[in-house]
């Protein structure tokens, strides 16, 4: 059952001929019934009229009852009087009483009447059913009807249908209408009684749904927060242990191992933030600007390596989340750094063309392999492993980040070497979004 | 220059404690909201650290609390939730400045200086990069010692910029600070100011960064 209407319809419009049909059918059999009676009532009546005439020894006109009667008046074995279509052989061989009987290729009804004198026979028989196509005549005339109505109750049940479905259409839109977030429950009275199951069974989900949503989102914050203040302490500590002690190698390398925990858990946490990612907050972006954003951010750690970087394009615009784009650039933009030696240059470029946003990232760094393109994406993917040749050290997670990122936002990723800088050039083409509704 | 944390993780509070006072701080911690809010009238600090997860309320309300005692105390934000809109909140809220765990203790330090040459109670209101010192209290640059002049436009735009030297501030940032200031700006007046200051100062003192914005390197061991 595709469409409850559509079901309503054709299991409605049956019904109504099927019952019809069967109304006219009993119609006509009591129209049959009613017009045998009928020609019973004749046949008795020209009988006793027969029966008269004969008891006053009246001479009996052969024609009296016209072509559509024939009758013979017999006694005992001499046939007294007959009409001219009659047989001169005797027409009944049954008792007294109504019977059907075959003669000159149509149906009679014949009645033997025994006559008030003794001895007497009289049999009158009539062609049976002369009405019975005035019968079916009149059960056409009614079925017709019923057929050229047919539609409009059609049309009637489809329209009684909508107005009774309308709880269930307000229903569904209302559900449609609701934000991917939205775990609010339903209110109960404003549903009918048919739809209160579903609506309770509807709210119970919500409800679990909303609990697990909120625990995720819980879990992300109280993670940020457990990773982030115990880092912070151990940073501060490292930071005051070095004041001491300046040239204490073990102090460097713990301050090395600290920032690569820092790594590894911001992109955990970035993990995290981009799997619970469901559409919430989406919102328009201005790719030049949130590349403008993350580049100021992340600036102190070029000027490390004394790289430049440069921002090139126009606005453009694309449909998205912030969080997660800044996550993206902010991957894609140190990732660059991490492999560009000194001095390196580093350029993003953010343009339109067609019906796509493209965000281009190139460095002037060794590049990547051909063969490697695809696997660098992959999660905890390192080239070369961990002894990574570039002595740079990292999660691995950083670029399949980017990818999911890439994914929830219906964009390609494509990796290849950068024709101006000869490093590596990733480029990101996302769906671009109308400029006018922003 | 007297500073409450107002943090509730033991370790880090006590790093934080350490370190400040190794910058000659007078320092004072508080661990619960409640105690804060005492602490700042006992203690009256000019600079409040304040964590945004304490045990026993926002921070965001000590922050509301100080803002309706007090505007001159400066107030730096901690936060673990490193997100947007805990920032955009905070500063509405009348934080002055916001820095997300972990961070650079170089990064805080930075931030306090520029907070209490803001506040005007620095042993020095003066910001030196290489040859170049600006004076925050007398409004005054010298450049190579000799003492230059400087239209008020230009001047707030070069502060900006040294005060946050090592970053880069967007045309659109620094068109804000101006704003902020009660400065009309005209459309390319960042570029004007900008072109101007560096007819006046060292030759590559000013760093454009292409598409983004300008940037004054960090002085390496002056500072």
């Amino acid at each position: 059952m595709t469409s409850i209407r559509r079901f309503l319809i054709i299991v409605i419009l049956s019904v109504v001929c099927l019952g019809n049909f069967i109304a006219a059918l009993q119609g006509y059999r009591d129209s049959l019934a009613a017009i045998d009676r009928i020609e019973e009532q004749q046949l008795e009546e020209k009988a006793h009229t027969l029966s008269t005439l004969v008891s006053h020894q009246t001479n009996i006109p052969s024609h009296i009852f016209g072509d559509d009667t024939l009758f013979q008046v017999w006694q005992q074995a001499v046939l007294l009087a007959k009409s001219q279509n009659a047989p001169e052989a005797s027409f009944y061989s049954q008792d007294a009483g109504f019977h059907l009987r075959s003669y000159n290729g149509n149906q009679w009804l014949l009645y033997r009447y025994e006559g008030q004198k003794p001895d007497i026979d009289i049999i009158v028989a009539a062609k049976h059913r002369v009405y019975s196509s005035l019968t079916e005549d009149v059960l056409i005339r009614t079925i017709l009807p019923i057929i050229w109505v047919l539609p409009i109750i059609g049309l009637l049940v489809w329209g009684i249908v909508h107005i009774g479905l309308k709880p269930l259409r307000s229903l569904a839109a209302k559900l449609d209408s609701r934000g991917a977030n939205d775990f609010s429950v339903l209110k109960k009275g404003r549903y009918t009684r048919e739809l209160l199951p579903i609506i309770s069974a509807l709210n119970g989900l919500f409800g679990r749904l909303g609990d697990a949503f909120e625990r995720e989102r819980r879990f992300s914050a109280d993670a940020a927060h457990e990773f982030r203040t115990p880092l912070s302490a151990l940073k501060i500590n490292l930071h005051n242990l070095s004041k001491e002690q300046k040239d204490n190698q073990t102090v460097q390398s713990l301050k090395r191992t600290a920032d690569r925990m820092e790594h590894s858990i911001e992109q955990l946490l970035a993990l995290h933030e981009v799997s619970i990612d469901i559409d919430g907050c989406v919102g328009k972006i201005n790719l030049r600007e949130a590349a403008q954003d993350v580049i100021v951010e992340v600036y102190d750690q070029l000027t490390l390596k004394s790289q430049t970087i440069e921002l090139m394009g126009t606005d453009c615009f694309i449909h998205g989340r912030l969080p997660s784009i800044a996550i993206l650039l902010r991957n894609l933009i140190d990732n660059a750094s991490k492999y560009t030696p000194e001095k390196g240059v580093i350029r993003v470029t953010v343009g339109s063309r067609a019906d796509q946003a493209t965000l281009l990232i190139e460095d002037s760094g060794p590049g990547v392999p051909e063969e490697e393109y695809e696997r660098v994406l992959d999660r905890f993917y390192r080239i070369g492993g961990d002894q990574n040749k570039s002595n740079v050290r990292g999660s691995g997670l950083g670029l399949s980040i980017v990818s999911d990122i890439v994914r929830v936002h219906n964009a390609n990723i494509v990796i290849s070497r950068s024709l101006e800088l000869g490093g590596l050039a990733v480029k990101i083409s996302f769906p671009l979004a109308e400029r006018e509704e922003v | 220059m007297k500073i409450l944390i107002v943090e509730d993780d033991p370790d880090l509070a006590e790093g934080l404690i350490t370190a400040l006072k190794h910058e000659s701080f007078i320092v004072s911690h508080a661990v619960l909201g409640d105690e804060a809010k005492t602490r700042i009238t006992q203690f009256q600090p000019e600079i409040i650290i304040l964590d945004l997860g304490l045990p026993d309320m926002d921070g965001l309300e000590v922050l509301r609390y100080v803002r309706k005692k007090n505007t001159d105390i400066a107030v730096l934000i901690l936060t673990a939730r490193g997100d947007l809109d805990n920032k955009v909140k905070a500063l509405d809220h009348g934080a002055d400045d916001y820095l997300a765990k972990p961070f650079e203790m170089m990064e805080l330090l930075a931030r306090l200086r520029a907070m209490s040459r803001r506040l005007n109670t620095s042993a020095s209101s003066q910001i030196k990069i290489g040859a170049v010192v600006l004076d925050i209290v007398a409004h005054t640059l010298s450049v190579n010692d000799q003492e230059i002049r400087l239209p008020k436009k230009e001047y707030m735009t070069l502060k900006i910029l040294m005060e946050e030297a090592g970053r880069v501030k967007t045309k659109a940032m620094l068109e804000e600070h101006l704003y902020e200031w009660g400065e009309t700006i005209g459309s390319n007046a960042i570029e004007f100011h900008i072109s101007n200051l560096r007819k006046k100062l060292p030759p590559d003192f000013i760093q454009t960064i292409r598409g983004i914005g300008y940037t004054i390197k960090k002085a390496d061991a002056s500072q």
